[in-house]
Order: structure tokens, then sequence, then C-alpha cells
């Protein structure tokens, strides 16, 4: 196997059984929390699998029951953050050159008596 | 089944609880990662399930007829065979069409036309990468590196571990059957590795190779003679990005879910457009390939020991075949002989040894977008309109927008940064208490989903 030392280190298994099950804790802790907060904060991720997929009785009881959690967590401006991003990223691919580009100077207009 | 997907992602997070939930009976947990990675391969086609099974099982038998055989002209012979069956198996699903069309056509040169045998043949996803793991189970047994007794559930289960089963990385035999003898252990490091390379190559792929894709590489490449000088420069350079991108985003989440399983796979990828010479570039560029090509093609068939002729001979016929093993068309021979003659002439003149300086990474990274032109071109027609299109520089810019420059300039940047930072990383997150590891991922996993465009094109290497 390759040496590499730094990423070796990493991979290293705990043979203490205890430091195991405290690590894989963390991991399933992790895991729950981590799909409770997305439910909360990304429920549209959810709806648009539902909507890529073809209809049936399961996938439409996903797409109906996360639209309304959605429509719930929009109402409570949750997804806010995600569709600031979503705007400013539009924004950016939308720029063209000549949106950077800097703007010539007009010659100054002198008043004449 | 593609991992930049929620189907995907339900199926992983299914397969993770389950497998830590069997963490004490490594035999069911073993059979539970088999079942899944069926599941995984059969959601493509699950016609190709049965090929998987022949070549896994075939492996496996000639395994252990090779180990229990003594040192003899009949184990050469049984290993040649296992070899044969292997090259067999991908030759016919992958070069029997190509071969048919070039020896039609030879015929027909010389007057002497014939009605060929020709079948449309489905390319089953990942063959090219799980016969190599095949070879290398069967040649690993031969050098005494990997133990033949091996069970036949451990055997399938290493040609078939779904992280790395459609695109690699190529694991050997002896790197991962010894990781199957005991249920593994994991530790926090490792899982934060695994979470950082998943969303470090999720935003590889979903952000930065699609963007790139979808805006510039595939117009330009489709009709390079409609465009100018300087969207022809950028496809090319945005195309070394959206192929590094997309193909180190595949290696990364596969060494990260194994990682979370709690496996090690080998690092594929070293930023390879830091690399100051060829040499340097296949040291960095698909590292489980270029060095499954060393030990078991190029030094077999001498290395570097019989003189410079010897030595540029199996540098050729290796970089060739490397070439063709990307896909059966000439484009890809042709891709394999610039690199060739690139290590070759590296060779010759000393300059793979000699000071390395800004300049040779600027030429070095200038060949490989030369050689990608071919890499990415369909055909040697539409190479060579992209490479003597009449457009020059001075015509208008039609498909580059700031944007785009602005991702082609962050997927090479990707290369100045330090080069162990993802272990520095995770290192520093396995510090942290879950609910911070939760918030941190769940935060860098809506980002990329609120950036990337909607859709996912497959891998780049799941054609090969």
């Amino acid at each position: 196997m390759q040496d590499d030392p730094h990423r070796d280190r990493l991979y290293e298994s705990p043979d203490d059984a205890r430091e195991h099950q405290r690590s894989r804790l963390w991991l399933s802790n992790g895991v729950a929390l981590s799909l409770l907060l997305v439910a909360v904060f990304n429920p549209v991720s959810l709806e648009r699998w539902a909507a890529a997929n073809p209809p049936n009785w399961g996938v439409e009881t996903v797409r109906l029951t996360v639209g309304v959690w959605s429509e719930r967590m929009g109402l409570a401006r949750l997804d806010a953050p995600r569709l600031w991003l979503e705007q400013r990223w539009r924004d950016l691919k939308g720029l063209s050159w000549g949106d950077i580009a800097p703007e010539e100077d007009e010659p100054p207009v002198t008043e004449t008596e | 089944m593609l991992f930049p997907t929620l189907t995907f992602g339900i199926f992983f997070v299914l397969v993770l609880s389950f497998a830590w939930a069997l963490d004490r009976e490594n035999g069911q947990r073993k059979l539970l990662l088999l079942a899944a990675s069926y599941i995984f391969y059969g959601w493509w086609d699950w016609r190709f399930c049965a090929l998987l099974a022949f070549s896994s099982i075939a492996n496996w038998a000639f395994g252990r007829i090779i180990g229990a055989m003594p040192a003899s002209p009949l184990r050469a012979l049984v290993i040649v065979l296992a070899i044969a069956v292997n090259l067999g198996i991908l030759g016919f699903f992958k070069y029997y069409g190509f071969f048919i069309e070039n020896v039609g056509e030879a015929l027909a040169m010389i007057g002497w036309e014939r009605d060929l045998f020709l079948m449309q043949i489905i390319l089953p996803v990942g063959i090219s990468f799980y016969t190599f793991q095949g070879i290398s189970y069967i040649i690993d047994i031969k050098r005494g590196e990997a133990d033949h007794r091996a069970s036949l559930l451990d055997a399938m289960l290493y040609i078939s571990f779904f992280p790395q089963l459609v695109a690699g990385p190529i694991v050997r035999a002896k790197d991962f059957l010894p990781q199957l003898t005991r249920a593994p252990t994991i530790s926090r490091a490792a899982v934060s590795l695994g979470v950082l390379l998943i969303l470090w190559g999720l935003f590889k792929k979903s952000v930065i190779a699609s963007e790139i894709a979808t805006g510039i590489v595939d117009p330009v490449f489709f009709a390079p003679g409609e465009y100018g000088g300087i969207d022809r420069l950028f496809a090319v350079y945005g195309y070394a990005v959206q192929i590094y991108c997309d193909f180190s985003a595949y290696s990364d989440i596969a060494i990260g879910c194994a990682a979370l399983l709690g496996y090690r796979f080998n690092r594929n990828f070293d930023q390879p457009y830091r690399a100051r010479s060829f040499q340097d570039f296949w040291r960095r560029w698909h590292i489980s390939l270029s060095t499954w090509l060393r030990d078991y093609l190029y030094k077999p068939l001498g290395g570097s020991r019989g003189g410079a002729w010897a030595t540029n001979r199996n540098l050729m016929i290796t970089m060739l075949l490397g070439g063709l093993w990307h896909g059966a068309a000439w484009t890809f021979l042709v891709w394999g002989l610039i690199h060739g003659l690139a290590l070759a002439i590296e060779r010759a003149l000393g300059l793979a040894r000699s000071g390395r300086s800004v300049i040779s990474l600027v030429i070095t990274f200038h060949v490989v977008c030369l050689a990608w032109i071919l890499f990415r071109s369909p055909d040697f027609a539409t190479a060579w309109t992209y490479l003597t299109a009449t457009q020059t520089l001075g015509d208008p810019v039609q498909v580059l927008t700031p944007f785009l420059a602005g991702m082609i300039v962050l997927g090479l940047g990707l290369h100045a940064l330090p080069p162990r930072g993802i272990e520095s990383l995770a290192g520093a997150m396995s510090r942290l208490r879950s609910p911070a590891i939760a918030c941190i991922g769940v935060f860098a996993f809506i980002l990329i989903d609120a950036l990337r465009p909607a859709g996912v094109a497959p891998f780049i290497y799941f054609q090969f």
C-alpha cells in the first residue's frame, strides 16, 4: 500500500472497543442531526427529487408531504439563506464582460457663458 | 445510481446504519455490503450483475487453483488462462465493435470486403475497473502478496464493493483483502476525513465540473469551428478542469464512503496540474491506474532494466495500452501515444531529473491540455478542426462569461491549496462535538445543493 503518513494517521483504528463505540455513537448522532437539519433547512431538495421521479404512490406521498413541509418552512423564512444564495449565484452567472469592464470616463462638460 | 443524487444519499445512509449495526458480525456485515453492492450495480442494469458475479467467482476459483499449485509450467498456464478470461470479458464488451469495424475497413481497403458479424454490445458500466481488479487478484496471489485462501464472499466483495465498483479507484487485492479479515473499527478522524472527502467531491463534481461542462466545454467541442480562439482556448482549459474535478470527485466520494464504512482506499489524485514533468504528472493523476500499469505491465515487460531502447519500448507499450484502456477509439490510442512520447523525450533529455521550474509546470500543463483535445474529441476530424479552425484570438467571445472564467480559475486554483489540507482539516474536525460537525456538514451540503445546476450528468469515467 502506498505510504501516506498524513492520511494513514487518520485511518488508525482504535483497538479499544470503548473508543470504537464512542466514535460510532459520535457518527450516529452526527448523521441523525444532519438529517434533521436538512429536513428543516433544505426540504426543497427532497421535493425536487420526488418531482424528478416517475410518479407512484410512494413518490407522490413524499412529494405532497414534503411540499407542505417546505411551504411551512418557507413561511417561517427558514429557506431564506438558501434563496439568498441561489439569487447571488444567478446574479454571478448572469454577469457579462460589459458589466465588469471599467466604464469609460465621459469628457467633463464645461459651461461657457 | 449516481453519487451526487438523493437516491444514493438515502441508499448510503441505510447501508451505513445497517453496516455499523452489524459491527460485531463481520460475516453478516460483509454479506450486507455485498448485497448493497449488487443493488447499487443492478440499479443501472440488473442483467450485468450476472457478469459481475461470473467475473468474481471465476477469479476466486482461479486464485484458489493458482495458490494451491506449486510453481510449474501448468501453474503458469492457469495464470495465463485466468488473465485471458479477464481480458476476454473486457475485450468482448469493450473492443469487439471497434475491432470488427476496423477489420472491415482494412479489408475494404485491400478490395476484399466481407460482411462481418457486427453486434450492438452494451458496455457494462465499470467493466474496465473490475476487470483490472480481477487481474490484480490473480497476480497478487501468484506473487504471494495476497492470500489465495480468501473466502468466496471476500473475493466477491473485493471485486464488487460499491464505492469503487464503477469508476475506481482500482483497489489492489493485497491492500483490500486483509481489511476484510476482521470487523473494522472506526475513529472520529476517519469519519471526519470521510465526510470532508464526500462534501469536497460533491462540490467539485456538482458545481465546478457541471457548470464548466454545460457552459463552455460541451458547446465548443460539439462544433469547434464555430467558435473563436478565446472560446476554444478556455474550453480546453475548462476541459482540463472539468475532467479533474469530475474524476477526482468520484474518487474522493468513493474513498470517503469507504472510510465511513471503516475501510481504507489509497489516494487517487494529488493535485495533478502541479506536475512539473510528465513523470510527475503520472504520479499525481489516476494514481491507482498508473501504479497498476507500472506494476502489472511496465515492470513485467522489463521496465527500465534493458537499456534505452527497451525502456522506451516498454514505456510506449504501457502508455498505448493505458490510452486504449480508456476507450475503444483511435483518439485514445493517440492520447496514450502523446503521453508515451512525452515521457520518453523527458527520459532521453534527462528533464524529469533536472531542476524543475515554473516554466516546466506551464509546459507540462499545456502539453497535457493538448492531449486532452484528442481525449475529448469524438474523432480526429473534430480534434483537427479544434486545432486548426481559422478563427483567431481576436474573434468575438461567444460562450466564455466572467462566471465561467472564474470557475476555470477556481478549478486550477485548487492546485494551489495546501497538498494535505483535507487531512489537516479532518484532524481538526475530529476534535469537535457531533452537533458542531453536523451543522458544518449540513451548511456545506446546502451551499453545494443551492449552487449546483439542476440534474446531474454522469461521471466522465463511467464510459470507461
